[in-house]
């Protein structure tokens, strides 16, 4: 034993042929294999969660991004010009509604099931509209929210600032 | 290389006197062996079975997927009619299920529905029945043009149309909430035949201002 002890512990450990590893190796490849097929299963399950949550993002912007384009063009809101939206108007249906009728037709012809509301604001921050269907204050969900650029005529036509229409989603419950 | 003496106590010798005996003083760890090789055994059947789970859970993900982009699709056919300019109502859009054929992952024609609220592409696959479901962004009815002045003409004794439009005591909401009522009905399409999608409007008149209300027809 006198020579061994001088050795490193490795080579003890290799040399030594007591076989006290011999049943146990089952245990660890066996452990090994397990773990791999858990990282293995974590990661696929992960990914297809992140692909999952992200086509389910990327579907929504669109709709969001759809109702903005099509608020966008809406006759109703419209000012002067085509591609003017009235000041006046907004002020008509925001909140507090001041024309009920307008708001109503305003919402239309979204469907019902839809939980959305439409931000309006001047790019120099002076002037906010906020849209809003029913009372839709639920905050636990997520939101998905969708602009576009607009033009908004302040009074006259000579009066006009650049601003931005958002589309703000809620989150389908049921889905 | 040294080989450890094996215990020398024959079975027969023991035998005679305690079996019990006879295990503990065997150290031919054939116990051990079998212990070890029945618990491999049963951890090699469950990750297996586990692989075969993960494999097929993702062949049904995959499936969802499919099933998911068919229902997608049906929706932006029906959002792209709603689309059109306000006021004037869609070309009639023919729209068929064939994109996603047979040619696809899936075997056998899937089922779809359409109601007021949303469009549902549904696909039996070993007992197990798959959904896919999409909110719809327009008002929507799941009936033809000529059902839905039918049901006006009776209820409202207008059709709607831009000749015979609705006429006071009758708002808005009234025309809204009885088309709402209408479209909570789910209505089955058959997927192997062409689908009408067409926006169409409604007219109401109240005094001198005539007002559209919008919907997008889907049928058969």
């Amino acid at each position: 034993m006198e020579p061994r002890s001088e050795n490193l512990s490795m080579c003890l450990f290799i040399n030594n042929d007591d076989a006290f590893m011999e049943p146990h190796n089952d245990i660890i490849s066996t452990a090994l294999v397990v773990i791999g097929f858990v990282v293995f299963a974590a990661i696929v399950s992960q990914t297809y969660i992140t692909f999952d949550d992200n086509s389910y993002a990327l579907e929504n912007y669109e709709q969001a991004s759809m109702i903005a384009k099509d608020i966008a063009e809406y006759p109703g809101i419209q000012g002067s010009r085509t591609d003017l939206i009235s000041a006046e108007a907004l002020d008509r249906i925001c909140f507090p509604v001041k024309d009920q009728q307008m708001h109503e037709m305003f919402f239309q012809r979204f469907s019902s099931n839809l939980d959305f509301y439409v931000e309006v604001t001047t790019n120099d921050g002076n002037h906010q509209w906020a849209i809003q269907q029913g009372n839709s204050g639920s905050s636990h969900r997520d939101i998905i929210a969708a602009s576009v650029p607009v033009v908004i005529e302040l009074g006259s036509s000579a009066n006009c600032v650049p601003g931005t229409l958002t589309v703000k989603m809620w989150k389908n419950s049921w889905i | 290389m040294k080989i450890r003496e094996k215990n020398t106590i024959l079975p027969f010798n023991i035998l005679q006197y305690n079996d019990f005996q006879y295990f503990r003083n065997n150290d031919r760890a054939w116990i051990d062996l079998i212990l070890s090789k029945t618990a491999l055994i049963f951890a090699s059947i469950i990750i297996l079975a586990a692989l075969y789970h993960l494999s097929a859970d993702l062949q049904q993900a995959d499936k969802q997927r499919h099933l998911d982009a068919i229902a997608q699709d049906f929706r932006s056919a029906i959002d792209l009619a709603g689309q059109s300019p306000h006021g004037t109502s869609s070309a009639n859009i023919s729209y068929s299920f064939d994109t996603y054929g047979p040619e696809g992952k899936l075997t056998g024609q899937p089922d779809a529905w359409v109601s007021g609220e949303y469009v549902g592409i549904s696909y039996e696959d070993d007992n197990k029945t798959i959904h896919a479901v999409k909110p719809l962004t327009y008002r929507t009815l799941p009936y033809n043009e000529t059902v839905i002045r039918d049901k006006l003409l009776n209820q409202f004794s207008a059709s709607g149309e831009s000749a015979d439009p609705i006429v006071s005591p009758f708002t808005s909401s009234n025309v809204t909430e009885f088309l709402t009522t209408l479209g909570t009905k789910e209505k089955n399409l058959n997927t192997s035949a062409k689908v009408h999608i067409v926006k169409s409007l409604i007219y109401l008149k109240n005094g001198t201002e005539v007002r559209e209300l919008e919907y997008v027809l889907v049928y058969q």
